[in-house]
């Protein structure tokens, strides 16, 4: 059995701790929640490449799912956020396994087709039933987010438990990559031909891995809608999808560090190059063709093999 | 154990197997030889559920498995190797052997991620040990797939498929690529198999080989059985000779 990685847990929940100690400026600590929600969503989207070998472009949508969902049915029923958010996430995961169930038959650049026809339906849907959603203008009616009857508002309070959530999510990712299940998808993933013949359900296992990713997906979907307070069909659109694969590749497949390395690199980034923010589209396609051409596990990969170095040395 | 009835498949108009018959008696080696083209791996891909036969029947156990998915197949007790290496070079050579256990075990994901099942882990750590060391691999734990030699990747996708304990394992083209050591090697390791109360199918070109270790031998030729029997009755076989030298009156 592979051992848990408690160092690498020690040191992201030291980095989490200290940027609450040292960032005291308000707008800063919301591009780290930012960050923090893009790695929960890229490491999700590494879930499905990296160890499944699913490209599912479609993941932005279900991140709108989550939001919208939530947001909506808090407000037209008056339920409590936490509550909708969780009813959203259910509903995101069925939804998944709906159109999972035609979608994963099928492979790669098809695969990629077909999630992206799902996630541009999904943002046709957010424009156009704007009776319901507020179309292009967005959704504003958006109450203060609850937990157990506490108020959780303002960059503080929020950045705690944005940090908290992802924390744990980071210590659900490394358990699973040290189980069963991870060299299950990644078996899948190397050869479905060897998976079936060795008795692994593949189609199965891929649509409950789909589902729970899209559920889990939504659940942040849902979270950032309260932490943000308005949303818009543009923040779930394929532009997003596109930056969840980029985050993906760019930090490195197939590893729980992956996802989060590359959330923390291109959230920050464009904050540094506003000047040039019209070529965003043109910079992601250039990360994307350098990491893969000469990164090919991602710039956690090749940390992890300068510290190996280092540490034969 | 394994019965073939009547199986055929069509490829558009190309008959690959016209009405197939033949058994694959328990605890015994049966070889399936034949030329190039002749059916042999499309035979073992109908077997395990990769291709849908037109007509005909597959028996295994007297349970009718025609057309079952690979999967289930697998959990009949039916195992196989590949005449092309399926190993995933990204995991070592005993992440490699986990999957022959996960997909016969079935391990609890869940358990699994919140490690309640240590003993479990501790036994398959055991019964890989055990399975590396029976198939000569154990030297080669710590290296890189992709540094390995043939012979020794060949005996990786044995150990797998010996791990989930089949009742049946199918070969194809065993020996394929082993020079004499490792063919001789190989043959010791069949043997402790069919000792260990393993059947034993495979498809293999080489006739030393089959010589050897076959108890029975089928023929097939373009898509058709032309001989059954033992290998003495194989080689003496008319039709066989003709399969595999062409017409002497040509």
């Amino acid at each position: 059995m592979k051992k848990i990685n408690y160092l690498f847990l020690f040191t992201i929940l030291l980095i989490l701790v200290l940027t609450k100690l040292l960032i005291k400026n308000e707008y800063y600590l919301s591009i780290v929640i930012f960050g923090l929600f893009n790695a929960i969503n890229a490491s999700c989207f590494n879930i499905l490449l990296g160890y499944t070998g699913i490209i599912s472009l479609g993941q932005g949508a279900f991140y709108g799912i989550g939001a919208y969902c939530a947001v909506i049915t808090a407000a037209s029923y008056g339920i409590s956020p936490s509550i909708a958010i969780l009813m959203a996430s259910f509903f995101s995961g069925i939804l998944a396994f709906v159109v999972g169930y035609p979608t994963l038959r099928l492979h790669g650049h098809y695969l990629a087709m077909a999630t992206l026809g799902f996630g541009m339906i999904i943002y046709v849907f957010m424009n156009e039933m704007a009776f319901l959603t507020g179309g292009p203008s967005g959704f504003l009616d958006i109450n203060k987010f609850t937990l157990l009857g506490m108020s959780i508002y303002g960059e503080s309070e929020f950045y705690i438990f944005v940090a908290s959530m992802f924390f744990v999510f980071v210590v659900m990712f490394e358990l699973f990559d040290k189980s069963f299940l991870a060299y299950k998808l990644k078996f899948i993933k190397e050869s479905e031909f060897a998976s079936k013949s060795f008795g692994i359900n593949i189609f199965r296992t891929k649509l409950l891995t789909f589902s729970l990713v899209a559920a889990i997906t939504a659940f942040n979907g849902g979270v950032y809608a309260y932490y943000a307070g308005f949303i818009s069909p543009v923040s779930f659109n394929f532009h997003y999808s596109i930056q969840l694969l980029t985050m993906a590749i760019v930090g490195g497949v197939g590893s729980v560090s992956g996802g989060i390395v590359g959330a923390a690199i291109l959230t920050a980034l464009p904050e540094f190059m506003t000047a040039i923010e019209d070529y965003e589209m043109v910079l992601y396609g250039l990360f994307l063709a350098v990491t893969i051409i000469f990164l090919p596990e991602g710039l956690s990969g090749l940390f992890k093999k300068i510290v190996g170095k280092n540490a034969s040395n | 154990m394994l019965q073939i009835n009547q199986v055929s498949i069509t490829f558009g108009g190309l008959k690959a197997l016209e009405n197939v018959s033949f058994k694959v008696p328990d605890n015994s080696i049966t070889a399936l030889i034949g030329p190039n083209g002749a059916g042999k791996t499309t035979l073992f891909n109908i077997i395990t559920g990769f291709l849908k036969n037109n007509t005909g029947q597959i028996e295994f156990e007297n349970d009718d498995i025609t057309n079952l998915p690979p999967y289930k197949i697998f959990e009949k007790g039916i195992a196989r190797t590949f005449q092309n290496l399926n190993v995933i070079k990204e995991l070592s050579l005993p992440e490699n052997l986990l999957l022959g256990i996960i997909g016969k075990d079935k391990p609890s994901a869940l358990k699994s991620m919140l490690r309640l099942n240590s003993s479990y882990w501790n036994s398959v750590t055991e019964r890989i040990n055990e399975c590396m060391v029976l198939t000569g691999i154990q030297e080669w734990q710590n290296k890189k797939v992709n540094e390995m030699p043939y012979g020794i990747l060949k005996n990786l996708e044995m150990a797998r498929a010996i791990l989930s304990y089949p009742k049946l394992l199918l070969l194809d083209e065993p020996a394929a690529g082993l020079n004499n050591n490792e063919k001789e090697i190989l043959i010791e390791l069949v043997t402790k198999l069919k000792n260990r109360g393993i059947t034993i199918f495979m498809v293999e070109h080489d006739m030393n080989f089959v010589s050897t270790l076959a108890d029975n031998v089928v023929c097939l030729n373009y898509g058709r059985v032309i001989a059954k029997g033992t290998y003495q009755e194989i080689r003496n076989n008319s039709e066989v000779i003709k399969a595999y030298l062409g017409d002497t009156d040509a």
